[in-house]
């Protein structure tokens, strides 16, 4: 409990916007606490997993803006390739910053809590050296796992002799959308944690965290996902319109689909 | 649980009459107007421009087989270019099937959507134009003596007026050369002895037969076209040049598509070519174009025309009354051929011949202000020629648009009959997953999902995207289950499944709107490596007959025999394969050559055509032995062979699938066989009891669509396969060639449905505990699914009566559904009951 009473103020001073006292009232890792129980209960192996601190700052607003442009900047519709190749750059401009920005706003875990109290004292605190190492690190990672999102998206039906270069720039979409910002919440590696990364992450995947949906990232990847999947409904539709080409209605529901799973997942964690 | 299977099968039929009265209710017969032809307001309105008159139709030839650079017909080009031919691209109306073009031909309507069932029907006798009045009709009136040689459809329509005739059947699809050669045969006769006769209708067939097999690209293709350029060739010498009121027409009753087959509304379907070749044609010479043209991907060259536009031509110009329910304009062409005042009677008859269709219709054409109204009052009062074409292209459009109506008492009855058996079906769904609701909830989403996309028409075109979607869904579903299931190798099985079903997709093009494209499928690449196709074909063949012996775990002697006799039954299967791919010319390896001549020294037949029958006949002959044995030696040692039945008699049936299938399906039978087995393996490791049985009954109905569309099958009747329809048989005979139509069509889903007999009583051996318990269950989950797609698509089709695309697409999805409701009932419930009766 003490520790709780320890960090409430912490809240208030982060949360700066109109929802604060609400939040402020509310002990932010309660629910997690009492989630914990439930898994114990449940299951002798309780995982803990690295929550979001309840803040608009992690809400992704870029996203949406971020899709509008593809259609009226870069013109989608009428080359896929070069828009989704050309809007690489600012994508992943803007999923590095939003990338910092969760990592000032992961609660700790309980064991880090101990160790790092007078650090914590100081937040908001600038990202320090470690914070952009890590985010470079998972820029790799994401990288790397477009290719295994490649291979995904061609086994669930994207065409395989043709158009390879518009799936390939979809996967590096999507892998920068929802991938990064997984890897940084919940990490690929933490030796401070007393919980093996990897078990979060197959707990996660098979949605065995309890209150998974409370989780803002993971709903976004969830969210993502579900959204590439509905996009592919509107391609054999005879509408004849231009942005029924592939992979634009997947990239949209990707798009749309991570910015509505993220703010479902913040409004789950406020209730 | 007898009373509980019963019910089920009450059920079922009645919904079969449900759906059967609603089809008949939907596709009514059209009202057409009884009696002949008359003149109106005028006793001799026409001038007779020709006395005879030579009528040659090439099944499926396309405009651009004609008239464009890649077309082998040099002799026409120099007709048309000499200004002796007029050539047209004229618009064949969908369906377009022989049968109702040739009705659409004679008598100028537009066909009912009825015409193109009968057409594969052919015993069928209602589809004879009896009374109608067509032009064929009209100049037998007019004491022509009309001669027929060719497709036998002319003479199912017209049975009473040619005077000589010799038939061919429009069946064997196989032969290219023979049905030709039995029309040319009559030639040189009739050219000599030209005082017997007045009239003479040709149908050659070989052109539509090398586009079914081969498409329109097929190295035959070139040839035949040759043919038919000689045979135009000696026409017009011998005939033609001979008589100057001689009039020769060459058409196509339809087009094909880029696979080389017909029946659906595509550019390249419903493009037919038209050729008029007489000497008198020089006078009224237009200015045409060159030929041949250059390749439009249209399919237009010359002028765009109406196929029924010849019918009111033909009377004009061998003056005989417009037949009746014409819906044809006279071809503006022809028209400096009469005399500066004859010419305007010429349209007038036209137009009141139709005024007198459109007044039949409940049109008043001088009251209201329409379009059509305003159009007659235009041609009516000023009389020139421009106004009365007017009026009759408003009045073609209005005709052609208003077809039928409907039986509404049939429709709702038999929605009604078949939404109660629904209600009950759901009832028992319900109670089914009464301790499961997830899972059941979730199926019915599924199933709504689907059922709802019988709304939208290019759903219905793609619809093999919305079960890959599904299926895929499923996959990822079960992958989820398995790995909370926590069992080693999930990932392995998951990744197995997703990368066959992923193969299945690639194997075809499937679709209506992206199916011509030339897109790089693995099937393609089989067609074009016919050694490799043949290889797998084989391998699949021993494969299949090796997979029976092994499964058999029993006495050597037993196990020999079962040796020898599935080995005995893939070597048939193998041989036939390998006389089929060496009949068709496609390049046999050499080393093969050795046993097609083995085979034909044994048969005492010279081509391996002729050995075909009897080997298929043989085949069917040792098939129906094998399963007899396997059934016996079950009922002698149940409990050794009870773990292997139902994969027995799979693996045998599926050398059936495998004979009935074109050469690039075979190898989809490897990879159902084992998606069977990675499906199977990843459901008993991630559910168990209930869930299984429902998991596995909705992988068979995913699969078995899957499989459906993944062989190149689509929703339009024109992807129907008759290639295999006449394998053995030696006589036409509508049950024999209908169940192997169907085979060859239905394979890979009949495959997913004995596969899921293996996975239900095999790979959960001791688990079942009462076999018709778990036969039951599997029956609910089934009909509600179909129940639920059923009452979507006769609402669908009901409430989109009206929609443009109700004919084209609409109404051949209800067909092909009812194909799917029977294969449920009739192979899925009663057949499967049976062997689960017998396990």
């Amino acid at each position: 409990m003490t520790s709780k009473a320890q960090r409430m103020p912490r809240i208030k001073k982060t949360v700066s916007f109109s929802d604060v006292p609400k939040i402020a009232t509310i002990p932010p890792n309660d629910s997690q606490l009492t989630a914990d129980s439930k898994t114990t209960s449940q299951n002798s192996s309780s995982t803990w997993v690295p929550k979001l601190n309840k803040t608009v700052l992690t809400v992704p607003f870029h996203i949406p803006m971020f899709a509008y442009s593809l259609f009226e900047h870069y013109n989608i519709t009428t080359d896929a390739v070069s828009a989704m190749s050309r809007s690489l750059v600012v994508l992943v401009a803007f999923q590095v910053v939003y990338a910092l920005i969760l990592m000032q706003n992961i609660s700790e875990s309980p064991k880090k809590k101990k160790t790092k109290k007078t650090v914590k004292k100081a937040r908001v605190r600038a990202p320090e050296s470690g914070d952009f190492l890590y985010v470079t690190f998972a820029c790799g990672v994401t990288l790397l796992g477009t290719l295994p999102l490649f291979i995904v998206l061609i086994l669930f039906g994207a065409p395989f002799t043709v158009l390879l270069k518009e799936t390939y720039l979809l996967a590096v979409h999507i892998s920068f959308l929802v991938l990064l910002p997984l890897l940084i919440v919940y990490k690929i590696a933490d030796n401070d944690s007393e919980v093996q990364p990897s078990t979060v992450w197959s707990k996660l995947l098979t949605f065995e965290v309890a209150d998974w949906y409370k989780q803002p990232a993971f709903t976004m990847a969830i969210g993502g996902v579900v959204g590439t999947w509905l996009g592919a409904i509107p391609i054999p539709l005879d509408w004849d319109r231009n942005w029924q080409t592939w992979p634009i209605t997947l990239l949209v529901g990707a798009y749309g689909g991570a910015f509505v799973g993220n703010v479902l997942g913040q409004l789950a964690s406020l209730v | 649980m007898f009373a509980r299977v019963l019910l089920l099968f009450t059920l079922a039929v009645a919904q079969l009459v449900g759906l059967l009265l609603f089809a008949k209710g939907f596709f009514p017969g059209k009202v057409v107007l009884k009696g002949n032809g008359e003149f109106y307001h005028d006793s001799a309105p026409f001038e007779q421009q020709y006395d005879r008159l030579v009528l040659m139709v090439v099944d499926a030839m396309r405009s651009d087989f004609m008239f464009s650079t890649e077309s082998r017909m040099s002799f026409v080009h120099e007709l048309i270019n000499k200004g002796e031919a007029l050539g047209f691209t004229a618009y064949s109306n969908p369906p377009t099937v022989t049968l109702p073009r040739l009705k659409g031909i004679t008598t100028g309507a537009t066909p009912n959507f009825l015409d193109a069932i009968l057409n594969i029907a052919e015993e069928d006798t209602s589809s004879t134009l009896g009374d109608q009045d067509s032009w064929v009709k009209e100049l037998f009136m007019k004491g022509f003596k009309i001669n027929m040689f060719g497709d036998d459809t002319w003479l199912k329509l017209f049975p009473s007026y040619f005077s000589k005739t010799d038939g061919t059947s429009s069946f064997y699809v196989a032969d290219f050369t023979e049905v030709d050669l039995n029309v040319t045969r009559n030639l040189q006769y009739e050219i000599d002895h030209k005082n017997e006769w007045d009239a003479m209708i040709l149908h050659y067939l070989g052109l539509d037969h090398i586009g079914h097999k081969g498409g329109p690209t097929s190295p035959h293709m070139a040839k035949k076209q040759g043919e038919m350029d000689d045979i135009v060739k000696k026409l017009y010498n011998e005939i033609v040049k001979k008589d100057p009121r001689t009039l020769l027409i060459v058409m196509g009753d339809h087009g094909m598509n880029d696979i080389g087959n017909h029946g659906g509304s595509s550019a390249g379907e419903t493009s037919a070519a038209m050729l008029f070749v007489s000497q008198k044609l020089g006078k009224v010479r237009q200015i045409q174009d060159l030929a041949p043209l250059s390749v439009d991907e249209d399919f237009s060259y010359f002028k765009r025309i109406q196929q029924i536009d010849l019918v009111p031509t033909l009377a004009a110009l061998f003056d005989f009354p417009i037949p009746k329910n014409n819906l044809g304009v006279f071809i503006e062409d022809f028209l400096p051929l009469f005399k500066k005042d004859r010419s305007l009677n010429v349209l007038l008859q036209n137009a009141y011949q139709m005024r007198v269709l459109l007044e039949r219709g409940g049109i008043d054409l001088e009251k209201g202000d329409s379009a059509l109204s305003k159009a007659w009052l235009e041609a009516s009062t000023t009389k020139t020629s421009s106004s009365i074409y007017e009026f009759l292209k408003e009045a073609q459009d209005e005709l052609a648009g208003a077809s039928s109506n409907y039986n509404y008492n049939d429709i709702y009855l038999g929605l009604a009959l078949f939404a109660m058996a629904a209600v009950v079906h759901l009832v028992q769904y319900v109670v089914l997953f009464s301790a499961n609701k997830i899972t059941g909830f979730v199926y019915l989403i599924g199933f709504v999902l689907y059922a709802a996309s019988f709304f939208g028409s290019s759903l219905i075109e793609e619809e093999h995207q919305v079960w890959w979607w599904l299926a895929i869904s499923s996959c990822a579903i079960l992958f989820g289950l398995q790995i909370r299931s926590g069992t080693k190798g999930s990932v392995f099985t998951s990744l197995l499944v997703l990368f066959l079903a992923r193969l299945l997709r690639g194997w075809n093009n499937s679709g209506q709107k992206f199916n011509l494209t030339t897109n790089v499928k693995i099937g393609s690449i089989i067609d074009g490596e016919k050694s490799l196709g043949l290889g797998m074909t084989l391998f699949t063949c021993y494969l299949f007959s090796s997979a029976v012996t092994k499964m058999s775990r029993a006495q050597e002697v037993v196990e020999l025999v079962s040796f020898l006799s599935s080995f005995l039954l893939g070597s048939i299967a193998a041989s036939i394969k390998i006389l089929t791919n060496y009949e068709d010319l496609e390049e046999t390896p050499k080393f093969l050559r050795p046993l097609v001549i083995w085979i034909m020294d044994n048969l005492d037949t010279v081509s391996p055509r002729a050995c075909l029958v009897p080997m298929f006949q043989l085949f069917y002959m040792t098939l129906g032995c094998v399963l007899a044995a396997r059934l016996m030696i079950h009922r002698v040692w149940p409990e050794r062979f009870a773990g292997s039945f139902f994969s027995d008699l799979l693996h045998t049936v599926t050398i059936l699938l495998i004979v009935q299938a074109s050469q690039r399906n075979v190898p989809l039978f490897v990879i159902l066989l084992l998606l069977r087995w990675a499906v199977g393996t990843s459901i008993s490791r991630a559910t168990s009891g209930l869930s299984a049985i429902s998991n596995i009954t909705v992988f068979s109905i995913i699969l078995q669509h899957l499989s459906f569309f993944s062989s190149g099958s689509t929703n339009s009747l024109s992807t129907v396969d008759l290639t295999n329809s006449f394998n053995g048989v030696s006589d036409y005979g509508l049950i024999s060639v209908g169940v192997l139509t169907y085979i060859s069509n239905f394979g890979g889903p009949l495959f997913v449905i004995l596969s899921s007999l293996v996975l239900l009583y095999e790979y959960r051996h001791k688990d079942v505990s009462d076999k018709f318990d778990v036969f039951y269950r599997k029956s609910v989950i089934q009909f509600t699914f179909y129940s639920i797609a059923g009452i979507f698509l006769m609402v669908a089709c009901y409430s989109l009566r009206f929609h443009l695309f109700i004919w084209t697409v609409f109404s051949p999805k209800v067909l092909y559904f009812l194909s799917w409701f029977a294969t449920n009932v009739v192979v899925d419930f009663v057949l499967g009951l049976v062997l689960v009766a017998l396990w």
